[in-house]
Protein backbone atom coordinates (compact mmCIF):
# COMPACT_ATOMS: atom_id res chain seq x y z
CA UNK A 1 0.00 0.00 0.00
CA UNK A 2 2.80 2.38 0.84
CA UNK A 3 4.59 1.39 -2.34
CA UNK A 4 1.41 2.32 -4.16
CA UNK A 5 1.38 5.75 -2.51
CA UNK A 6 5.03 6.30 -3.43
CA UNK A 7 4.29 5.38 -7.03
CA UNK A 8 1.36 7.75 -7.17
CA UNK A 9 3.70 10.44 -5.89
CA UNK A 10 6.32 9.49 -8.49
CA UNK A 11 3.80 9.81 -11.29
CA UNK A 12 2.67 13.17 -10.03
CA UNK A 13 6.22 14.42 -9.91
CA UNK A 14 7.00 13.22 -13.39
CA UNK A 15 3.80 14.81 -14.68
CA UNK A 16 5.17 18.04 -13.25
CA UNK A 17 8.44 17.44 -15.07
CA UNK A 18 6.76 16.79 -18.39
CA UNK A 19 4.01 19.35 -18.18
CA UNK A 20 3.38 19.77 -21.91
CA UNK A 21 2.99 16.05 -22.36
CA UNK A 22 0.47 16.04 -19.57
CA UNK A 23 -1.54 18.96 -20.97
CA UNK A 24 -1.52 17.35 -24.42
CA UNK A 25 -3.07 14.23 -22.95
CA UNK A 26 -5.96 16.20 -21.47
CA UNK A 27 -6.37 18.04 -24.75
CA UNK A 28 -6.25 14.80 -26.69
CA UNK A 29 -8.95 13.26 -24.54
CA UNK A 30 -11.16 16.31 -25.03
CA UNK A 31 -10.80 16.02 -28.80
CA UNK A 32 -11.45 12.28 -28.73
CA UNK A 33 -14.50 12.86 -26.55
CA UNK A 34 -15.79 15.44 -28.97
CA UNK A 35 -15.20 12.94 -31.78
CA UNK A 36 -17.23 10.10 -30.26
CA UNK A 37 -19.91 12.58 -29.31
CA UNK A 38 -20.30 13.68 -32.93
CA UNK A 39 -20.27 10.11 -34.13
CA UNK A 40 -23.08 8.94 -31.89
CA UNK A 41 -25.06 12.11 -32.51
CA UNK A 42 -24.88 11.45 -36.25
CA UNK A 43 -25.87 7.81 -35.81
CA UNK A 44 -28.75 8.81 -33.61
CA UNK A 45 -29.99 11.33 -36.16
CA UNK A 46 -30.09 8.56 -38.75
CA UNK A 47 -32.05 6.13 -36.65
CA UNK A 48 -32.49 6.26 -32.87
CA UNK A 49 -33.21 2.53 -32.89
CA UNK A 50 -29.59 1.78 -33.85
CA UNK A 51 -28.38 3.34 -30.64
CA UNK A 52 -30.98 1.79 -28.41
CA UNK A 53 -30.55 4.38 -25.65
CA UNK A 54 -31.46 8.01 -25.23
CA UNK A 55 -28.82 10.13 -26.95
CA UNK A 56 -27.47 11.91 -23.83
CA UNK A 57 -26.89 8.55 -22.12
CA UNK A 58 -25.15 7.15 -25.14
CA UNK A 59 -22.91 10.19 -25.48
CA UNK A 60 -22.06 10.01 -21.81
CA UNK A 61 -21.20 6.33 -22.13
CA UNK A 62 -18.93 6.90 -25.13
CA UNK A 63 -17.17 9.95 -23.71
CA UNK A 64 -16.53 8.32 -20.37
CA UNK A 65 -15.11 5.31 -22.22
CA UNK A 66 -12.60 7.63 -23.86
CA UNK A 67 -11.68 9.10 -20.48
CA UNK A 68 -11.21 5.70 -18.86
CA UNK A 69 -9.15 4.57 -21.80
CA UNK A 70 -6.51 7.16 -20.93
CA UNK A 71 -5.70 5.31 -17.74
CA UNK A 72 -6.40 1.82 -19.03
CA UNK A 73 -4.73 1.98 -22.41
CA UNK A 74 -2.17 -0.83 -22.14
CA UNK A 75 0.81 0.42 -24.12
CA UNK A 76 0.71 3.92 -22.68
CA UNK A 77 2.48 3.11 -19.46
CA UNK A 78 5.90 1.72 -18.74
CA UNK A 79 4.42 0.39 -15.52
CA UNK A 80 1.87 -1.73 -17.39
CA UNK A 81 2.89 -5.27 -16.42
CA UNK A 82 3.21 -6.69 -19.92
CA UNK A 83 5.38 -3.78 -21.05
CA UNK A 84 7.58 -3.92 -18.01
CA UNK A 85 8.01 -7.69 -18.09
CA UNK A 86 8.81 -7.84 -21.78
CA UNK A 87 11.38 -5.08 -21.34
CA UNK A 88 13.02 -6.85 -18.40
CA UNK A 89 13.08 -10.19 -20.19
CA UNK A 90 14.47 -8.69 -23.39
CA UNK A 91 17.27 -6.85 -21.60
CA UNK A 92 18.03 -9.70 -19.20
CA UNK A 93 17.28 -7.48 -16.22
CA UNK A 94 14.55 -9.81 -14.94
CA UNK A 95 17.21 -11.22 -12.57
CA UNK A 96 17.19 -7.97 -10.70
CA UNK A 97 13.43 -8.15 -10.11
CA UNK A 98 14.02 -11.38 -8.25
CA UNK A 99 16.30 -9.52 -5.84
CA UNK A 100 13.39 -7.63 -4.28
CA UNK A 101 11.76 -8.88 -1.09
CA UNK A 102 8.38 -8.19 -2.69
CA UNK A 103 6.66 -10.53 -5.13
CA UNK A 104 6.76 -9.35 -8.77
CA UNK A 105 2.98 -9.31 -9.11
CA UNK A 106 2.63 -7.14 -6.01
CA UNK A 107 5.45 -4.84 -7.12
CA UNK A 108 3.76 -4.29 -10.44
CA UNK A 109 0.30 -3.94 -8.97
CA UNK A 110 1.56 -1.18 -6.71
CA UNK A 111 3.44 0.61 -9.46
CA UNK A 112 0.79 0.25 -12.14
CA UNK A 113 -1.91 1.07 -9.60
CA UNK A 114 -0.05 4.23 -8.62
CA UNK A 115 0.14 5.29 -12.25
CA UNK A 116 -3.54 4.52 -12.82
CA UNK A 117 -4.60 6.39 -9.70
CA UNK A 118 -2.62 9.35 -10.90
CA UNK A 119 -4.32 9.10 -14.29
CA UNK A 120 -7.71 8.95 -12.61
CA UNK A 121 -7.10 11.99 -10.44
CA UNK A 122 -5.17 14.22 -12.76
CA UNK A 123 -6.26 13.25 -16.26
CA UNK A 124 -9.71 11.75 -16.04
CA UNK A 125 -11.08 14.12 -13.42
CA UNK A 126 -10.26 17.27 -15.39
CA UNK A 127 -11.44 15.69 -18.64
CA UNK A 128 -14.65 14.61 -16.95
CA UNK A 129 -15.25 18.02 -15.43
CA UNK A 130 -14.67 19.80 -18.73
CA UNK A 131 -16.95 17.43 -20.57
CA UNK A 132 -19.71 17.91 -18.00
CA UNK A 133 -19.39 21.65 -18.45
CA UNK A 134 -19.02 21.83 -22.20
CA UNK A 135 -19.88 18.56 -23.92
CA UNK A 136 -23.09 17.57 -22.26
CA UNK A 137 -21.74 14.68 -20.18
CA UNK A 138 -24.48 13.61 -17.75
CA UNK A 139 -24.03 13.05 -14.06
CA UNK A 140 -24.83 9.60 -12.64
CA UNK A 141 -28.53 9.29 -11.73
CA UNK A 142 -27.87 8.94 -8.01
CA UNK A 143 -25.14 9.11 -5.43
CA UNK A 144 -25.35 5.33 -5.15
CA UNK A 145 -24.71 4.95 -8.87
CA UNK A 146 -21.75 7.33 -8.63
CA UNK A 147 -20.20 5.45 -5.73
CA UNK A 148 -20.85 2.09 -7.39
CA UNK A 149 -19.21 3.40 -10.55
CA UNK A 150 -16.03 4.34 -8.66
CA UNK A 151 -15.91 0.98 -6.93
CA UNK A 152 -16.54 -0.80 -10.20
CA UNK A 153 -13.78 1.22 -11.84
CA UNK A 154 -11.27 -0.02 -9.28
CA UNK A 155 -12.33 -3.60 -9.97
CA UNK A 156 -12.05 -2.91 -13.71
CA UNK A 157 -8.49 -1.84 -13.17
CA UNK A 158 -7.72 -5.02 -11.22
CA UNK A 159 -9.18 -7.19 -13.98
CA UNK A 160 -7.29 -5.36 -16.69
CA UNK A 161 -4.11 -5.49 -14.62
CA UNK A 162 -4.35 -9.24 -14.16
CA UNK A 163 -5.06 -9.86 -17.83
CA UNK A 164 -2.04 -7.71 -18.69
CA UNK A 165 0.05 -9.56 -16.16
CA UNK A 166 -0.98 -12.87 -17.72
CA UNK A 167 0.02 -11.45 -21.09
CA UNK A 168 3.38 -10.57 -19.51
CA UNK A 169 3.81 -14.19 -18.45
CA UNK A 170 3.62 -15.13 -22.12
CA UNK A 171 6.93 -13.27 -22.58
CA UNK A 172 8.69 -16.07 -20.76
CA UNK A 173 7.42 -18.61 -23.26
CA UNK A 174 7.90 -16.62 -26.44
CA UNK A 175 10.15 -13.60 -26.24
CA UNK A 176 8.25 -12.00 -29.10
CA UNK A 177 4.81 -10.87 -27.94
CA UNK A 178 3.98 -8.11 -30.37
CA UNK A 179 1.54 -10.16 -32.40
CA UNK A 180 -0.14 -11.62 -29.37
CA UNK A 181 -0.42 -8.13 -27.92
CA UNK A 182 -2.07 -6.90 -31.09
CA UNK A 183 -4.63 -9.70 -31.03
CA UNK A 184 -5.20 -9.02 -27.35
CA UNK A 185 -5.76 -5.30 -27.89
CA UNK A 186 -8.21 -6.12 -30.66
CA UNK A 187 -10.18 -8.43 -28.41
CA UNK A 188 -10.20 -5.83 -25.66
CA UNK A 189 -11.42 -3.12 -28.00
CA UNK A 190 -14.25 -5.20 -29.38
CA UNK A 191 -15.39 -7.19 -26.37
CA UNK A 192 -14.85 -4.79 -23.47
CA UNK A 193 -17.59 -2.37 -24.46
CA UNK A 194 -15.08 0.40 -24.97
CA UNK A 195 -16.18 1.28 -28.50
CA UNK A 196 -19.46 -0.54 -28.88
CA UNK A 197 -21.72 -1.24 -25.93
CA UNK A 198 -22.74 -4.87 -25.68
CA UNK A 199 -26.44 -4.22 -26.10
CA UNK A 200 -25.74 -3.35 -29.73
CA UNK A 201 -24.34 -6.78 -30.56
CA UNK A 202 -26.47 -9.67 -31.86
CA UNK A 203 -27.74 -11.96 -29.18
CA UNK A 204 -25.35 -14.85 -29.70
CA UNK A 205 -22.46 -12.48 -29.30
CA UNK A 206 -23.88 -10.99 -26.14
CA UNK A 207 -24.12 -14.51 -24.76
CA UNK A 208 -20.45 -15.06 -25.54
CA UNK A 209 -19.39 -11.71 -24.12
CA UNK A 210 -21.29 -12.36 -20.93
CA UNK A 211 -19.18 -15.35 -20.03
CA UNK A 212 -15.87 -13.57 -20.74
CA UNK A 213 -14.17 -11.17 -18.33
CA UNK A 214 -13.56 -8.40 -20.87
CA UNK A 215 -16.92 -6.70 -20.57
CA UNK A 216 -16.27 -6.12 -16.89
CA UNK A 217 -13.52 -3.68 -17.84
CA UNK A 218 -15.52 -0.99 -19.61
CA UNK A 219 -19.13 -2.00 -19.97
CA UNK A 220 -19.83 -2.74 -16.33
CA UNK A 221 -18.68 0.57 -14.83
CA UNK A 222 -20.03 2.63 -17.72
CA UNK A 223 -23.48 1.03 -17.61
CA UNK A 224 -23.60 1.72 -13.91
CA UNK A 225 -22.65 5.35 -14.48
CA UNK A 226 -25.41 6.00 -17.04
CA UNK A 227 -27.97 4.21 -14.90
CA UNK A 228 -28.65 1.49 -17.45
CA UNK A 229 -28.80 -1.11 -14.69
CA UNK A 230 -30.89 -1.26 -11.54
CA UNK A 231 -29.64 -1.49 -7.98
CA UNK A 232 -29.89 -5.23 -7.71
CA UNK A 233 -28.07 -5.74 -11.02
CA UNK A 234 -25.37 -3.35 -9.89
CA UNK A 235 -24.65 -5.50 -6.87
CA UNK A 236 -24.59 -8.61 -9.04
CA UNK A 237 -22.18 -7.12 -11.53
CA UNK A 238 -19.88 -5.88 -8.77
CA UNK A 239 -19.76 -9.36 -7.33
CA UNK A 240 -19.04 -10.76 -10.78
CA UNK A 241 -16.25 -8.25 -11.28
CA UNK A 242 -14.75 -9.06 -7.90
CA UNK A 243 -14.88 -12.76 -8.73
CA UNK A 244 -13.12 -12.23 -12.06
CA UNK A 245 -10.50 -10.01 -10.44
CA UNK A 246 -9.85 -12.66 -7.79
CA UNK A 247 -9.65 -15.54 -10.25
CA UNK A 248 -7.39 -13.72 -12.69
CA UNK A 249 -5.06 -12.40 -10.00
CA UNK A 250 -4.76 -15.88 -8.59
CA UNK A 251 -4.12 -17.36 -12.02
CA UNK A 252 -1.38 -14.78 -12.58
CA UNK A 253 0.16 -15.62 -9.23
CA UNK A 254 0.19 -19.33 -10.01
CA UNK A 255 1.76 -18.73 -13.42
CA UNK A 256 4.36 -16.45 -11.91
CA UNK A 257 5.26 -19.10 -9.32
CA UNK A 258 5.87 -21.53 -12.17
CA UNK A 259 7.92 -19.04 -14.15
CA UNK A 260 9.88 -18.04 -11.08
CA UNK A 261 10.73 -21.65 -10.29
CA UNK A 262 11.93 -22.14 -13.83
CA UNK A 263 14.04 -18.98 -13.71
CA UNK A 264 15.58 -20.05 -10.42
CA UNK A 265 16.58 -23.40 -11.87
CA UNK A 266 17.56 -22.48 -15.40
CA UNK A 267 18.87 -18.97 -14.86
CA UNK A 268 17.70 -15.83 -16.64
CA UNK B 1 29.03 -15.26 7.70
CA UNK B 2 28.93 -16.97 4.35
CA UNK B 3 29.56 -20.68 4.05
CA UNK B 4 29.51 -22.67 0.87
CA UNK B 5 29.98 -26.44 0.83
CA UNK B 6 30.48 -28.52 -2.27
CA UNK B 7 28.31 -26.07 -4.17
CA UNK B 8 27.34 -27.01 -7.74
CA UNK B 9 25.29 -25.51 -10.48
CA UNK B 10 24.64 -27.31 -13.74
CA UNK B 11 22.73 -25.49 -16.45
CA UNK B 12 20.67 -27.41 -18.94
CA UNK B 13 21.01 -26.05 -22.41
CA UNK B 14 18.48 -27.10 -25.02
CA UNK B 15 20.33 -28.84 -27.84
CA UNK B 16 19.22 -28.07 -31.36
CA UNK B 17 18.07 -31.26 -33.04
CA UNK B 18 18.84 -32.36 -36.51
CA UNK B 19 17.05 -34.10 -39.31
CA UNK B 20 13.46 -33.92 -40.36
CA UNK B 21 10.87 -32.42 -38.04
CA UNK B 22 13.66 -30.95 -35.93
CA UNK B 23 11.42 -28.26 -34.45
CA UNK B 24 8.71 -30.73 -33.62
CA UNK B 25 11.20 -33.11 -32.04
CA UNK B 26 12.67 -30.40 -29.88
CA UNK B 27 9.17 -29.57 -28.65
CA UNK B 28 8.05 -33.10 -27.97
CA UNK B 29 11.21 -34.48 -26.48
CA UNK B 30 13.77 -31.74 -25.96
CA UNK B 31 17.35 -32.87 -25.56
CA UNK B 32 19.63 -31.10 -23.20
CA UNK B 33 23.28 -30.56 -22.89
CA UNK B 34 24.64 -30.02 -19.42
CA UNK B 35 27.01 -27.25 -18.54
CA UNK B 36 28.72 -27.30 -15.18
CA UNK B 37 29.04 -23.64 -14.31
CA UNK B 38 30.00 -24.17 -10.66
CA UNK B 39 31.54 -27.52 -9.97
CA UNK B 40 31.90 -28.20 -6.28
CA UNK B 41 33.28 -25.20 -4.45
CA UNK B 42 33.86 -24.60 -0.75
CA UNK B 43 34.67 -21.43 1.12
CA UNK B 44 33.85 -19.49 4.24
CA UNK B 45 33.78 -15.73 4.51
CA UNK B 46 33.64 -14.18 7.96
CA UNK B 47 31.65 -11.13 8.97
CA UNK B 48 33.32 -7.89 8.01
CA UNK B 49 35.68 -9.45 5.47
CA UNK B 50 36.14 -8.09 1.97
CA UNK B 51 36.99 -10.80 -0.54
CA UNK B 52 37.83 -10.60 -4.22
CA UNK B 53 36.38 -13.30 -6.43
CA UNK B 54 38.29 -13.58 -9.65
CA UNK B 55 38.40 -15.80 -12.69
CA UNK B 56 38.16 -15.72 -16.45
CA UNK B 57 34.96 -15.00 -18.31
CA UNK B 58 32.65 -17.96 -17.92
CA UNK B 59 34.51 -19.25 -14.86
CA UNK B 60 31.32 -19.29 -12.80
CA UNK B 61 31.57 -16.09 -10.79
CA UNK B 62 28.14 -14.65 -11.60
CA UNK B 63 26.54 -18.05 -11.13
CA UNK B 64 28.03 -18.22 -7.63
CA UNK B 65 26.83 -14.71 -6.81
CA UNK B 66 23.33 -15.56 -8.03
CA UNK B 67 23.20 -18.61 -5.80
CA UNK B 68 24.44 -16.60 -2.84
CA UNK B 69 21.74 -14.01 -3.56
CA UNK B 70 19.03 -16.64 -3.64
CA UNK B 71 17.87 -15.99 -7.19
CA UNK B 72 19.35 -19.23 -8.47
CA UNK B 73 18.79 -22.63 -6.89
CA UNK B 74 21.95 -24.76 -6.55
CA UNK B 75 22.02 -28.14 -8.25
CA UNK B 76 23.79 -29.59 -5.23
CA UNK B 77 25.68 -28.54 -2.14
CA UNK B 78 25.02 -26.14 0.68
CA UNK B 79 24.89 -22.37 0.92
CA UNK B 80 24.38 -20.36 4.04
CA UNK B 81 24.45 -16.59 4.32
CA UNK B 82 23.97 -14.94 7.71
CA UNK B 83 22.49 -18.19 8.96
CA UNK B 84 19.89 -18.39 6.18
CA UNK B 85 19.63 -20.58 3.10
CA UNK B 86 19.25 -18.00 0.33
CA UNK B 87 16.89 -19.80 -2.05
CA UNK B 88 14.74 -21.16 0.76
CA UNK B 89 14.42 -18.18 3.10
CA UNK B 90 14.30 -15.81 0.14
CA UNK B 91 12.49 -12.80 1.54
CA UNK B 92 14.24 -12.64 4.86
CA UNK B 93 17.56 -13.26 3.15
CA UNK B 94 16.99 -10.52 0.58
CA UNK B 95 16.35 -7.95 3.30
CA UNK B 96 19.80 -8.63 4.69
CA UNK B 97 21.86 -8.37 1.52
CA UNK B 98 22.63 -5.84 -1.20
CA UNK B 99 23.50 -6.86 -4.74
CA UNK B 100 24.94 -4.84 -7.60
CA UNK B 101 25.48 -6.19 -11.08
CA UNK B 102 27.85 -3.87 -12.93
CA UNK B 103 26.43 -5.12 -16.21
CA UNK B 104 22.80 -4.31 -15.50
CA UNK B 105 20.94 -1.91 -13.31
CA UNK B 106 18.43 -3.05 -10.74
CA UNK B 107 16.78 0.36 -10.68
CA UNK B 108 13.67 1.17 -12.67
CA UNK B 109 14.72 2.31 -16.08
CA UNK B 110 12.22 5.13 -16.62
CA UNK B 111 12.00 6.34 -13.06
CA UNK B 112 14.16 9.15 -11.57
CA UNK B 113 16.82 7.80 -9.20
CA UNK B 114 15.34 9.48 -6.15
CA UNK B 115 11.93 7.93 -6.85
CA UNK B 116 13.49 4.50 -7.28
CA UNK B 117 15.15 4.93 -3.89
CA UNK B 118 11.84 6.01 -2.40
CA UNK B 119 10.04 2.95 -3.77
CA UNK B 120 12.82 0.69 -2.49
CA UNK B 121 12.49 2.34 0.91
CA UNK B 122 8.93 1.02 1.13
CA UNK B 123 9.82 -2.40 -0.27
CA UNK B 124 12.50 -2.88 2.37
CA UNK B 125 10.49 -1.02 5.02
CA UNK B 126 13.28 1.39 5.88
CA UNK B 127 12.13 3.95 8.43
CA UNK B 128 12.21 7.65 7.57
CA UNK B 129 15.10 8.66 9.82
CA UNK B 130 17.38 5.90 8.63
CA UNK B 131 16.46 6.59 5.02
CA UNK B 132 17.21 10.27 5.35
CA UNK B 133 20.51 9.60 7.06
CA UNK B 134 21.62 7.07 4.44
CA UNK B 135 20.47 9.21 1.54
CA UNK B 136 22.44 12.14 2.89
CA UNK B 137 25.54 10.07 3.41
CA UNK B 138 25.47 8.32 0.04
CA UNK B 139 24.60 11.50 -1.83
CA UNK B 140 27.66 13.02 -0.25
CA UNK B 141 30.08 10.12 -0.68
CA UNK B 142 28.94 9.08 -4.15
CA UNK B 143 28.09 12.57 -5.35
CA UNK B 144 24.59 11.56 -6.40
CA UNK B 145 23.27 15.12 -6.20
CA UNK B 146 23.62 16.07 -9.86
CA UNK B 147 21.56 13.18 -11.18
CA UNK B 148 19.09 12.22 -8.43
CA UNK B 149 16.23 13.67 -10.47
CA UNK B 150 17.19 11.93 -13.70
CA UNK B 151 15.74 8.62 -14.85
CA UNK B 152 18.26 5.79 -14.94
CA UNK B 153 18.16 5.47 -18.71
CA UNK B 154 19.76 8.93 -18.99
CA UNK B 155 22.70 8.21 -16.68
CA UNK B 156 26.28 7.52 -17.69
CA UNK B 157 27.64 4.14 -16.70
CA UNK B 158 29.61 5.55 -13.79
CA UNK B 159 26.60 7.45 -12.47
CA UNK B 160 24.42 4.38 -12.88
CA UNK B 161 26.72 2.14 -10.86
CA UNK B 162 26.89 4.76 -8.12
CA UNK B 163 23.10 4.97 -8.05
CA UNK B 164 22.89 1.18 -7.94
CA UNK B 165 25.36 1.02 -5.07
CA UNK B 166 23.38 3.55 -3.06
CA UNK B 167 20.19 1.59 -3.77
CA UNK B 168 21.80 -1.66 -2.66
CA UNK B 169 22.86 -0.13 0.65
CA UNK B 170 19.77 1.89 1.56
CA UNK B 171 18.39 -0.86 3.80
CA UNK B 172 21.70 -1.34 5.67
CA UNK B 173 22.45 -4.87 4.49
CA UNK B 174 24.98 -6.92 6.42
CA UNK B 175 26.38 -8.40 3.24
CA UNK B 176 27.12 -6.92 -0.15
CA UNK B 177 27.61 -8.87 -3.38
CA UNK B 178 29.19 -6.89 -6.19
CA UNK B 179 29.45 -8.50 -9.61
CA UNK B 180 31.97 -6.55 -11.68
CA UNK B 181 31.00 -3.17 -10.21
CA UNK B 182 33.90 -1.35 -11.86
CA UNK B 183 33.49 -2.75 -15.36
CA UNK B 184 33.55 -0.07 -18.04
CA UNK B 185 33.87 2.75 -15.52
CA UNK B 186 36.52 5.43 -16.10
CA UNK B 187 39.63 5.70 -13.94
CA UNK B 188 38.47 8.56 -11.76
CA UNK B 189 35.04 7.09 -11.17
CA UNK B 190 36.66 3.72 -10.40
CA UNK B 191 38.84 5.38 -7.81
CA UNK B 192 35.79 6.86 -6.14
CA UNK B 193 33.90 3.54 -6.21
CA UNK B 194 36.86 1.80 -4.59
CA UNK B 195 37.08 4.37 -1.83
CA UNK B 196 33.38 4.12 -1.21
CA UNK B 197 33.27 0.33 -1.07
CA UNK B 198 36.32 0.24 1.18
CA UNK B 199 34.75 2.77 3.50
CA UNK B 200 31.46 0.87 3.66
CA UNK B 201 33.37 -2.28 4.53
CA UNK B 202 35.55 -0.61 7.13
CA UNK B 203 33.12 1.81 8.78
CA UNK B 204 29.93 -0.18 8.65
CA UNK B 205 31.46 -3.62 8.86
CA UNK B 206 29.59 -4.80 5.78
CA UNK B 207 30.85 -8.11 4.44
CA UNK B 208 31.76 -7.71 0.78
CA UNK B 209 32.26 -10.30 -1.95
CA UNK B 210 33.34 -8.64 -5.15
CA UNK B 211 34.14 -9.96 -8.59
CA UNK B 212 36.44 -8.03 -10.85
CA UNK B 213 38.88 -8.30 -13.72
CA UNK B 214 40.69 -5.19 -12.62
CA UNK B 215 43.99 -5.97 -10.93
CA UNK B 216 44.08 -2.52 -9.35
CA UNK B 217 40.76 -3.31 -7.66
CA UNK B 218 42.36 -6.39 -6.16
CA UNK B 219 45.51 -4.65 -5.02
CA UNK B 220 43.77 -1.67 -3.52
CA UNK B 221 40.67 -3.21 -2.06
CA UNK B 222 41.07 -6.77 -0.91
CA UNK B 223 43.39 -8.73 1.31
CA UNK B 224 41.91 -12.06 0.35
CA UNK B 225 41.13 -13.50 -3.05
CA UNK B 226 39.34 -16.59 -4.25
CA UNK B 227 40.34 -17.64 -7.76
CA UNK B 228 37.87 -19.76 -9.67
CA UNK B 229 38.39 -21.50 -12.97
CA UNK B 230 35.96 -23.67 -14.90
CA UNK B 231 33.73 -23.84 -11.83
CA UNK B 232 36.47 -24.94 -9.43
CA UNK B 233 38.53 -23.06 -6.92
CA UNK B 234 42.20 -22.71 -7.81
CA UNK B 235 43.33 -20.51 -4.97
CA UNK B 236 41.81 -19.17 -1.79
CA UNK B 237 44.01 -17.04 0.42
CA UNK B 238 45.71 -13.73 0.95
CA UNK B 239 46.93 -11.49 -1.83
CA UNK B 240 50.36 -11.81 -0.24
CA UNK B 241 50.23 -15.58 -0.46
CA UNK B 242 49.14 -15.32 -4.06
CA UNK B 243 52.29 -13.36 -4.86
CA UNK B 244 54.51 -15.75 -2.99
CA UNK B 245 53.01 -18.77 -4.62
CA UNK B 246 52.98 -17.50 -8.15
CA UNK B 247 55.85 -15.20 -8.78
CA UNK B 248 57.55 -13.63 -5.84
CA UNK B 249 57.10 -10.52 -3.82
CA UNK B 250 57.64 -7.90 -6.45
CA UNK B 251 55.92 -9.69 -9.31
CA UNK B 252 53.30 -7.80 -11.23
CA UNK B 253 49.78 -8.87 -10.23
CA UNK B 254 48.68 -8.82 -13.81
CA UNK B 255 51.39 -11.33 -14.71
CA UNK B 256 50.41 -13.49 -11.78
CA UNK B 257 46.77 -13.54 -12.79
CA UNK B 258 47.75 -14.39 -16.33
CA UNK B 259 49.92 -17.20 -15.04
CA UNK B 260 47.13 -18.66 -12.92
CA UNK B 261 44.63 -18.52 -15.74
CA UNK B 262 47.07 -20.30 -18.04
CA UNK B 263 47.74 -22.96 -15.50
CA UNK B 264 44.03 -23.41 -14.84
CA UNK B 265 43.44 -23.68 -18.56
CA UNK B 266 45.85 -26.61 -18.65
CA UNK B 267 44.29 -28.58 -15.86
CA UNK B 268 40.68 -27.86 -16.83
N1 LIG C 1 21.33 -19.02 -17.74
C1 LIG C 1 22.30 -19.79 -18.23
N2 LIG C 1 21.99 -20.87 -19.00
C2 LIG C 1 22.97 -21.64 -19.49
N3 LIG C 1 24.28 -21.46 -19.28
C3 LIG C 1 24.67 -20.42 -18.52
C4 LIG C 1 23.70 -19.53 -17.96
N4 LIG C 1 24.36 -18.57 -17.25
C5 LIG C 1 25.68 -18.87 -17.37
N5 LIG C 1 25.87 -19.97 -18.13
C6 LIG C 1 27.17 -20.61 -18.43
O1 LIG C 1 27.78 -20.94 -17.22
C7 LIG C 1 29.17 -20.67 -17.24
C8 LIG C 1 29.54 -19.70 -16.12
O2 LIG C 1 28.95 -18.44 -16.38
P1 LIG C 1 29.07 -17.20 -15.38
O3 LIG C 1 28.76 -17.65 -14.01
O4 LIG C 1 28.26 -16.11 -15.94
O5 LIG C 1 30.63 -16.84 -15.49
P2 LIG C 1 31.43 -15.52 -15.08
O6 LIG C 1 30.50 -14.62 -14.34
O7 LIG C 1 32.56 -16.00 -14.26
O8 LIG C 1 31.91 -14.90 -16.34
C9 LIG C 1 29.47 -20.13 -18.63
O9 LIG C 1 29.92 -21.20 -19.41
C10 LIG C 1 28.13 -19.67 -19.13
O10 LIG C 1 28.04 -19.80 -20.52
MG1 LIG D 1 29.87 -12.69 -14.81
Amino acid sequence: MKIFAKCLHTERRSAGLYRTDFLLKVLYSMIAMYGVRSLWTALYAQDPAIVGRPLPSMITYAMLAVALDIIFYPSALSTAPQNYISQQVRTGRIDTDLLRPVDLQQQLLARNGGAAAFGALWLVMPAWLLSVLFLGMELPPSLFHGAAFLFSGVLSFLILFSLNFLLGMVCFVTTEIRQITMAYSGILTILSGKLIPNWLYPEWMQALINVLPFRCIFETPLSIYIGAVGNYEILCSLVLQAAWAGILLLLGKIMWLGVHRRLAVQGG
Amino acid sequence: MITVKNLRKTYKIAKPQEGRFATLKSLVRPRYEERRAVDGIDFTINDGEMVGYIGQNGAGKSTTIKMLSGILVPTAGEVSVNGLTPHKDRREHLRGIGVVFGQKTSLWWDVPVIDSLNILKEMYRVDDARFRKNLEMFTDLLDLGPFLEQPVRQLSLGQRVRADLAAALMHDPKTLFLDEPTIGVDVIAKERLREFITEINRERGVTVLLTTHDVVDMEKMVKRVIVINAGQILYDGSMLGLRERYGGEDADIEDIVREIYREGGKTA
